[in-house]
């Protein structure tokens, strides 16, 4: 019986031990990775619209250099993480005698980041929302710049975003503890541990960037 | 014999001798009359030469003996029924020589209404018929004129204007040390007071005070003059009232636009001098609540002619309020400050709108998503065990 979506979600442990029968594949996780990258890039492109409107109009010509570096940027660098937590997990897991390969774990970690999908998709309408809205005026002086993006960052709106992708991070932390176990073949103690710590520690950080240093 | 023709002489010596002495009195008498008649009044003369009721003049008279003999005089008066004459009288005159003058000096007092009178000078000769002269006093009690020949159309608080008065002099004789002080409370006039000195007839002067007013008051100028040694004291009450000065500068905002960021607002628009005259240094920012900020904490315009505009631009912080107050600084020609104030309506975007109320979708939408991500994490563990 082939591994559903479903699973995924409801029963990971039984979805990745079907995995591990079947060859190992990034086809479908990179196609994840991708898509979340996509949504981190239109994200990316939202916030930067009203930013740009801050600039003086001399800037106006970098714009279109500016929002290819950044959606660009915002699409790289999901997949770098991805294999900044699969190397995390990875490292994690050695002193519990993992034994599994690192493209199997590169694999699993994969497809825990479709729930950060699902939450990329909930929270891209109240970027959108947020930002059209927004009518800035031009500044010339780069501190006021930094000042207004530091209060537009610090929105409840956005604020609220960041709660909800923490959310769905740790949902996939959820599946990657099911992954971990069974592409380091440890203990789930031993998995949950070597995803949680670090996780954990990311998702204190978001929060507090969220609520004490006035933004993302 | 002899002794009846001596008693006969005698008979006739006494019969005689009254006789002799009347004509001898009679000689006498002729000769003073003829010496008193050679005295006459050389000159009169009236300080001030006209009186205001209440006055007192200084009237002096001249006699003059042109005769060849010394002239006894026993007494000097001067006398009226309605002027008033305090010592009309000299009592001890003595003798005015042949070819002297002898002067005599009264002082009067015009207490009576207007009109001339001709008080009576009286000379008193021994064994003559008395000097009689009449000395014309006129009494007039027509004041000094004072008028305002320059003033503004209206006051303005804080607003310095020059007020012009001309003093003319309508009355016969020369009027002495005029001096103008103006006072009121209220208004501050620069000049503590103003010294004309002397009009002559039919003369006037014009002296100007500047004068800012603090609040609608009186302003009165005492008027102090002499006529003659009499001082008088005439007040004229210019009243000041406080109102707009129609030919004022009068800056009109117009097109407003305000945006905002974050909490940063920014208004752009129009001013206009819609008045008559030009508004200098005109100087735009927002005043309590708003909480003026960089780049534009305030916005310097400069001077705007009548009818000339100038667009502006400030930035400002407000809390949660409707409106705040623009306000336009600036100064007339005489660097007065003015400040005029227009209340903006603080037109808070969509986006704002959103703000109080699309958070507790978002709220919502989280609250679903934790509920949700619990449930399934709690189901795949379950599904573990």
């Amino acid at each position: 019986m082939a591994a559903t979506i479903t699973d995924l979600f409801l029963n990971p442990g039984r979805f990745f031990e079907q995995k591990m029968r079947e060859e190992e594949g990034l086809k479908l996780p990179s196609l994840i990775i991708l898509i979340a990258g996509i949504i981190g890039a239109i994200g990316a492109a939202i916030s930067l619209g009203p930013i740009i409107q801050l600039l003086p109009s001399e800037a106006a010509s970098f714009t279109p250099v500016l929002m290819a570096i950044t959606t660009g940027a915002a699409l790289v660098t999901v997949f770098v993480i991805w294999v900044v937590w699969t190397v995390v997990f990875f490292l994690l897991s050695m002193p519990f005698k993992g034994t599994g390969g690192f493209k199997r774990l590169l694999e699993f970690v994969g497809y825990g980041y479709l729930p950060q999908v699902i939450g990329g998709l909930i929270t891209l309408p109240i970027f959108y929302l947020y930002f059209s809205g927004l009518d800035l005026p031009q500044v010339s002086d780069p501190t006021q710049i930094q000042e207004i993006t530091l209060q537009l960052m610090s929105a409840p709106e956005l604020q609220i975003a960041g709660v909800i992708s923490v959310l769905f991070l740790i949902w996939s932390a959820n599946i990657w503890i099911f992954g971990l176990k069974e592409a380091r073949n440890i203990s789930f103690r031993h998995a949950a541990i070597a995803v949680g710590v670090p996780v954990g520690l990311y998702v204190i950080f978001q929060l507090y960037s969220l609520f004490f240093s006035g933004g993302f | 014999m002899r002794n009846a023709a001596f008693v006969l002489i005698l008979l006739l010596f006494m019969a005689a001798a009254p006789v002799v002495a009347q004509e001898t009195a009679t000689t006498t008498a002729l000769d003073s009359a003829s010496a008193a008649a050679q005295v006459t009044v050389t000159e009169k003369t009236i300080d001030p030469a006209v009186l205001m009721k209440g006055d007192r003049a200084t009237v002096t008279v001249t006699i003059t003996n042109n005769g060849a003999e010394s002239v006894p005089i026993s007494r000097v008066f001067l006398s009226d029924s309605d002027i008033s004459i305090p010592e009309g009288s000299y009592d001890s005159v003595g003798s005015i020589g042949a070819g002297n003058s002898m002067t005599f000096t009264f002082t009067v007092r015009a207490d009576v209404p207007d009109g001339i009178y001709y008080p009576r000078f009286s000379v008193n000769f021994r064994n003559a018929p008395s000097l009689r002269d009449y000395i014309p006093v006129k009494v007039e009690s027509t004041e000094l004129d004072v008028s305002l020949v320059t003033r503004p159309d209206t006051f303005s608080v804080g607003n310095k204007e020059t007020i012009v008065l001309r003093v003319g002099n309508p009355r016969e004789n020369t009027i002495n040390g005029i001096y103008i002080v103006p006072q009121g409370e209220g208004v501050e006039v620069e000049q503590s007071g103003s010294f004309i000195g002397r009009l002559q007839p039919d003369q006037s002067a014009n002296v100007s005070f500047d004068i800012t007013p603090q609040e609608s008051a009186n302003l009165t100028f005492h008027v102090t003059y002499r006529n003659g040694f009499n001082t008088h004291v005439l007040d004229r009450v210019l009243p000041v009232v406080i109102s707009d000065d129609k030919k004022a500068a009068q800056p009109v905002v117009s097109n407003i636009v305000m945006t905002s960021s974050g909490d940063v607002y920014t208004v752009t628009g129009d001013v206009t001098n819609a008045g008559l005259k030009v508004a200098n240094s005109v100087i735009i920012t927002t005043g309590a609540p708003a909480t003026p900020v960089e780049p534009n904490r305030i916005y310097v315009v400069g001077s705007l002619d009548p009818d000339d505009f100038s667009s502006f631009e400030v930035n400002f912080r407000a809390g949660d309020v409707a409106s705040i107050p623009l306000l336009i600084q600036y100064k007339d020609e005489d660097g007065n400050s003015f400040e005029h104030t227009t209340q903006v309506t603080i037109n808070r975007t969509s986006s704002s709108e959103e703000e109080r109320g699309f958070p507790v979708a978002i709220v919502a939408v989280l609250v679903v998503a934790a509920l949700v991500i619990a449930g399934v994490i709690v189901y795949s563990w379950k599904k573990k065990a």
